[in-house]
């Protein structure tokens, strides 16, 4: 029956990333707590994930708050609650978007970059060599890139939810005339510490979805150039919809 | 060479899904011996040296490192044990974000506790080696194939390492180089302690490098003696490998 066999393929396929996924987690922190550290490399790393990725988040947290803000403002105001639009976009922002928007696009920006560059790695036996040199690749390449990305996510969200309520203030007030001060009184009116603290945790989380993906899809790249670009396009798949799952059910546990 | 046995391989098998690679391998390598592993395109030659150094781990059979089995090591015991290992890859593998210098000082910055003036030194006198001038800051994407391969023939003699595999060191190079590289693995298994396996399909290079031809085919060691004995060898594969007879059991295996 082929569709038996399909699904069957599916089945030990799904059974077989999720091992390896969760092997590949275990290693990065078994190798983590291992010297000798490169500082340097981490360094590096954090540049390239945090730094570099400053103006796309920044750009698609501003966007992402100006039109919650245009959106919401133009609904609110038909039952005249366009004072709570200075909530609705920050709650938004702090607790959903900023996390979610801006592990998407580190996802696709980092994640891709780290399975294709450990990938091209595998397909031309530089993993061998860096083993055969005694250099444990998931300790020289995994284990900076892994932390790099966990320490770096929150720090972007952190300026993801400055800017995003930034630009809900700036087409609330300056395009569609809203009261400023009304406008900022609602903006931090009902917002709790935990709508923060949960945004940045969901950032770490997403983060180490992200570099652990993006690891491991190039750590398993077979086939050449070919290869290399499919573990590039799957990691980005995988680690996108992993994200958003594991959002929902972080969501679910932190406001409980 | 002191009659100590080395490198040790038992009954190794090997298969990537279907494929079948190795049958049953079966080889001993002496302390401070050169052993040439020669055998068609496509034998498991490679898979066979890298399950010496454990980057590959056989279905069954072991691999014994001086008289110690390497299956169950864990990754950190591996890697301990692999610091003692210098291997060159077919197409060099070097890191392409680094520059020449860079790769071959990899291993000594991590492993030799030299200090940055001693690297350089040794990292230079690793280029003079494999007769490379001026290539210290160039990028490997910049060098031709066979200056990479040379470059990772250095990266792999750096450390001065005990166990030395060499996975087609010559192929691609032009004949002066090929005799200059296999004049170095001789140089470096004079030391009665390091012991070498190198891969080639250049019969002038495997004599030149060899005290011990081995001759893999259908997966298991069909052969192993000296230079003399390879040449004088009336088994079939040898004969053909010899010859360079387009017609016999390598050419029938294929099919």
């Amino acid at each position: 029956m082929p569709v038996l066999k399909a699904l069957d393929r599916t089945i030990t396929g799904t059974v077989e990333e999720t091992g390896r996924w969760v092997t590949m987690l275990y290693k990065a922190l078994f190798w983590t707590f291992r010297g000798p550290w490169d500082f340097r490399e981490w360094f590096r790393q954090m540049a390239r994930v945090g730094v570099d990725s400053i103006p796309v988040v920044f750009l698609a947290a501003f966007f992402t708050g100006a039109v919650i803000a245009l959106q919401t403002y133009e609904g609110f105001q038909r039952f005249h609650a366009e004072g709570y639009v200075g909530s609705v976009v920050s709650l938004s922002m702090l607790r959903e978007l900023a996390p979610v928007l801006s592990a998407l696009m580190v996802t696709g920006r980092v994640g891709s970059a780290y399975a294709a560059e450990i990938g091209t790695m595998r397909v031309t036996e530089q993993i061998d060599a860096l083993y055969a040199l005694a250099a444990n690749p998931i300790q020289y390449l995994v284990v900076p890139r892994m932390w790099a990305s966990v320490i770096m996510m929150p720090l972007l969200v952190i300026m993801a939810d400055a800017t995003g309520v930034l630009g809900g203030y700036l087409v609330a007030v300056g395009l569609l005339k809203a009261n400023a001060v009304i406008y900022e009184q609602s903006t931090f009116q009902f917002l709790d510490l935990n709508d923060f603290g949960s945004g940045i945790l969901k950032a770490a989380v997403f983060g180490l979805i992200l570099a652990v993906t993006g690891c491991m899809k190039g750590f398993h790249t077979q086939g050449g150039a070919e290869g290399v670009g499919k573990a590039t396009t799957q990691s980005v798949v995988m680690a996108s919809l992993i994200i958003l799952l594991s959002d929902f059910f972080l969501t679910k546990l932190l406001f409980q | 060479m002191n009659g100590r046995t080395k490198i040790s391989l038992r009954g190794l098998h090997k298969a990537f899904g279907e494929k079948v690679v190795l049958r049953g391998v079966d080889l001993d390598v002496p302390e401070g011996s050169s052993t040439v592993i020669m055998g068609g395109s496509g034998m498991g030659k490679s898979v066979l040296l890298k399950h010496v150094i454990g980057l590959l781990r056989p279905d069954a059979g072991e691999v014994l490192i001086d008289g110690g089995d390497i299956g169950p090591l864990s990754e950190s015991g591996l890697n301990t044990l692999r610091k003692q290992f210098g291997m060159s890859f077919q197409e060099g593998a070097l890191f392409d974000s680094m520059t020449v210098f860079d790769n071959i000082a990899f291993p000594l910055r991590r492993h030799s506790g030299l200090d940055r003036g001693a690297i350089a030194d040794r990292v230079r006198e690793c280029l003079k080696i494999v007769n490379l001038h001026d290539v210290e800051e160039k990028m490997p994407a910049e060098l031709s194939g066979g200056m990479r391969r040379r470059v990772g023939f250095a990266r792999a003699i750096a450390l001065k390492p005990r166990i030395l595999l060499f996975d087609e060191p010559t192929t691609g190079l032009d004949p002066v180089m090929t005799a200059l590289i296999a004049d170095t693995i001789r140089a470096l298994t004079n030391d009665e302690t390091v012991t070498a396996m190198t891969i080639t399909h250049d019969l002038q290079a495997a004599y030149a490098i060899a005290d011990r031809i081995a001759m893999i085919f259908q997966g298991r060691i069909v052969f192993c003696g000296t230079p003399e004995e390879f040449q004088a060898s009336a088994d079939p594969v040898v004969a053909q490998f010899r010859t360079s007879n387009p017609i016999g059991p390598l050419t029938e295996a294929e099919l």
